[in-house]
């Protein structure tokens, strides 16, 4: 658990707030819509994981991953890709594990994000 | 430093939009966004774009259809599109190569290669519509020469090739003069000939004056008048 990277990578976010020219106001309101899309990306993986149904989760899976690696968020991008990958293979074993993994990881970015968001 | 070109971003993801529109915005360009390929192809057939910056897992329409349908049309196919994708396997990027994509940017992208690539469409773009307005142009001359040719001059699009500072400008103004002074020829002739049918119309009357008043009934005719005037006179003295 120690040994592990940060859940967010703050240089990335660095380089989102560069890359805005400096706007912190518009890398909150990126942050906010990603803290609020997560969950719905989640749930619609859980379901598909719990239905057996590969199609099902290839988007939300590529959706998280894809906003999460905007974010710096390496990990839980890695862990979407996995899930992605895997369903379009047509896999769904150890899904459920995986989307349980990737909910977990979810809410340690959260918890990263709004402290950067608190420590500025 | 060129004007700013009109890009549609096109993606699911409002997290992607939202990046794209500010990265394009900040380059001075004009940002209009879909959400899947069904509204990209609407808002294309609304108004112009010179690039087109296409996700392709989306729901509704991929983008791999939407690039083929917008390779399919006629009045879209030259719109440069740069797909901006998280799917990273080679069979896709070769797929949207082969459909027509200018280029295949993986996310999250990177800033400074966005601009080089869209800096770089818009320039083969704008260069498309110069070719485009040359070729329209040239018509407009090409078809201005057959209508002369065919007794009738408008030189209302010619004149707006005229004002042109190249070759087919200086063409246009060459063909605008030479038109104008066959239409003066012309007018010219007209005239001519109608004050030519006039005098004909003149001698024409005159002979048949002549024929009538030379014959023997209207000489005779005139010797009575004279009788019947001297007969008036004698009898009014």
């Amino acid at each position: 658990m120690s040994d592990r990277q940060p859940a967010v990578d703050l240089t990335a976010l660095d380089r989102l707030l560069d890359m805005t020219g400096g706007d912190v106001e518009f890398l909150d309101e990126l942050v906010e819509t990603y803290l609020a899309d997560g969950p719905v990306q989640l749930g619609a993986m859980r379901e598909a994981a719990l239905n057996g149904s590969a199609g099902g989760l290839i988007r939300p899976s590529h959706s998280l991953k894809s906003n999460s690696a905007n974010l710096g968020a390496a990990h839980l991008a890695d862990l979407c890709r996995v899930l992605e990958a895997t369903a379009r293979d047509g896999v769904v074993d150890g899904a459920i594990e995986r989307v349980a993994a990737a909910e977990a990881e979810f809410e340690e970015v959260r918890a990263a994000l709004l402290a950067v968001r608190a420590n500025r | 430093m060129n004007e700013g070109g009109r890009v549609l971003v096109v993606d699911d993801e409002r997290m992607n939009r939202m990046l794209l529109r500010r990265a394009v915005e900040l380059e001075g360009h004009v940002v209009r966004e879909a959400e899947d390929g069904r509204q990209a192809l609407d808002r294309l057939g609304a108004e112009p774009f010179d690039v087109v910056l296409l996700d392709l897992v989306m729901p509704e329409m991929d983008g791999y259809t939407t690039l083929e349908a917008i390779k399919k049309d006629p009045g879209l196919r030259h719109i440069p599109v740069i797909v901006i994708s998280g799917v990273e396997d080679i069979a896709s990027i070769v797929r949207c190569i082969e459909i027509g994509t200018i280029d295949y940017l993986p996310k999250p992208f990177q800033p400074a290669i966005l601009r080089a690539r869209l800096e770089a469409s818009l320039a083969a773009k704008r260069l498309r519509d110069l070719e485009i307005e040359y070729l329209e142009q040239v018509s407009k001359v090409t078809g201005a020469a057959a209508a002369l040719e065919a007794g009738e001059v408008d030189l209302g699009p010619v004149s707006e090739v005229a004002l042109r500072t190249d070759d087919l400008g200086l063409l246009a103004r060459r063909f605008e003069s030479m038109a104008r002074e066959v239409r003066a020829r012309e007018d010219r002739l007209r005239e001519e000939v109608r004050e030519l049918r006039i005098e004909i119309d003149h001698t024409r009357q005159a002979r048949q004056v002549a024929e009538i008043t030379e014959t023997d009934f209207f000489r005779d005719l005139r010797v009575r008048a004279g009788d019947l005037r001297k007969i008036i006179r004698d009898d009014e003295a």
